[in-house]
């Protein structure tokens, strides 16, 4: 088999075009059932999909939250309340607007097309590996996106020589040539600052041990000298989310009060009210005072 | 091998055929960036479409549920290719308002639901109850 078609039936390529291809089916089908409870049941089958190819990105600990938080516990209060109000599919006879429906189709195949091509004619070949970096060494987590990157870091590795040299400097000197020159300088400044020999350690580790399949991943800790799962593992992410120097934590106190207020705000809003008859009574107020001034006098 | 055509990639220049082909085609056996992105464009887009053409609101919220999980795919696989866990950060804050999103806006169909037995997108179109 030629190595240009061995690249195409790689176990990682064909898990992800199995998935893909799952995710997008079930996700069109969703659209396309009329029935609500139908719709939610394809709407799990897509979270699935997309779970194992978060598990083909390293997203260990995301492919988890998607099934037990997205396909269990968010998908079972679709279900419960669509159960609960006993909803068919509503009348198309009082559709509003019937000319909507093929007007969205055009316009949702325009906006795929757009999205498609500027993604197709501008995401840069990125030769897979990317730079690794551990989350857990505290690092600093700069990263710009290169065009060249990747094509300068593979021009490099071609490049003999060894040494203590960092990879900035190693860069330009394995490139000769004013035009790799310049490239490789503009590298200098997009590709994240990690010391060269620790980013190629990965790298060869993870061609070396998994045959180029990424979809686990272990490295070998510069410092310590020992194998350790990297990147996406679940002890990066705490680390990553709790690090006062990085924006996380902040953000991540304010969506727990978020989510507090989210539940307090759903309790108050499926309260059932006591008045039976809240706008009727004086025809003035909103029915939400009402029912609250209602509620206040009885208790 | 591989590196002398990733070399030749480098040359080409940008938006050409050859450049896009090679930005499509696997290097290493591995998934190349494009096709996560493609592929979280298109179902973003089904989940868009699904928004404009549906009636029943739950539905219209299981839409919205594809197309977050779709900038979801998009925030990860940028991330892991440029080994950043900023990408994972962000799919997990969009998982985090996505569940509060739904538990408020489910709490406003069933309120929706009491007041007038019917939560046809078309009639409900005030503000008040």
């Amino acid at each position: 088999m030629p190595p240009e078609l061995a690249n195409f039936f790689s176990a990682q390529v064909m898990l992800f075009l199995v998935f893909a291809l799952g995710a997008l089916s079930t996700g069109v089908t969703m659209v396309l059932f009329p029935n609500p409870v139908r719709s939610a049941l394809f709407l799990v089958l897509n979270l699935f999909c997309v779970a194992v190819l978060y598990l083909l990105l390293n997203a260990y600990f995301l492919a988890a939250v998607q099934v037990i938080v997205y396909a269990g516990a968010i998908m079972v209060l679709f279900l419960f309340v669509i159960m609960l109000l006993n909803l068919g599919s509503p009348d198309r006879a009082q559709d509003r607007l019937r000319w909507q429906q093929p007007v969205a189709v055009a316009a949702g195949i325009l906006l795929a097309a757009t999205l498609g091509g500027v993604i197709a004619s501008s995401v840069p070949a990125v030769p897979g590996i990317p730079p690794d970096r551990t989350p857990v060494d505290g690092q600093d987590f700069r990263v710009g996106i290169g065009q060249q990157a990747p094509h300068a870091r593979m021009m490099s590795m071609s490049g003999a020589g060894g040494g203590g040299a960092t990879g900035d400097d190693r860069t330009r000197q394995a490139t000769p040539g004013a035009v790799t020159e310049a490239r490789s300088a503009r590298s200098a400044d997009l590709v994240p600052r990690i010391p060269y020999e620790e980013r190629e350690r990965y790298r060869r580790d993870a061609l070396g041990t998994v045959g180029g399949n990424t979809i686990t991943r272990i490295g070998i800790n510069p410092q310590t000298g020992q194998r350790q799962q990297y990147q996406y593992h679940f002890d990066g992410i705490g680390q990553v989310l709790y690090d006062p120097e990085q924006p996380w934590l902040f953000a991540f106190e304010i969506t727990s009060v978020l989510l507090l207020i989210a539940v307090i705000g759903s309790v108050v809003l499926a309260l059932r009210r006591r008045n039976p008859h809240p706008v009727e009574v004086t025809g003035t107020g909103t029915a939400g005072t009402d029912g609250s001034a209602a509620e206040e006098v009885r208790a | 091998m591989h590196e002398t055509a990733i070399a030749a990639a480098g040359e080409m220049t940008r938006g050409s055929a050859a450049s896009i082909a090679a930005s499509l085609t696997p290097v290493h056996g591995i998934v190349p960036l494009s096709w996560y992105l493609i592929l979280s464009a298109i179902l973003f887009t089904v989940g868009a479409v699904g928004v404009l053409i549906k009636r029943n609101p739950i539905v219209i919220f299981m839409c919205i549920e594809l197309m977050l999980n779709a900038v979801n795919l998009s925030f990860v696989s940028l991330g892991r290719y440029l080994g950043d866990a900023g990408g994972m950060m962000y799919a997990i804050f969009v998982m985090a308002v996505a569940a509060a999103e739904v538990a408020v806006g489910l709490g406003i169909l069933i309120s929706i639901f009491r007041s007038r037995e019917n939560i046809n997108v078309d009639e409900i179109n005030l503000m008040r109850g």
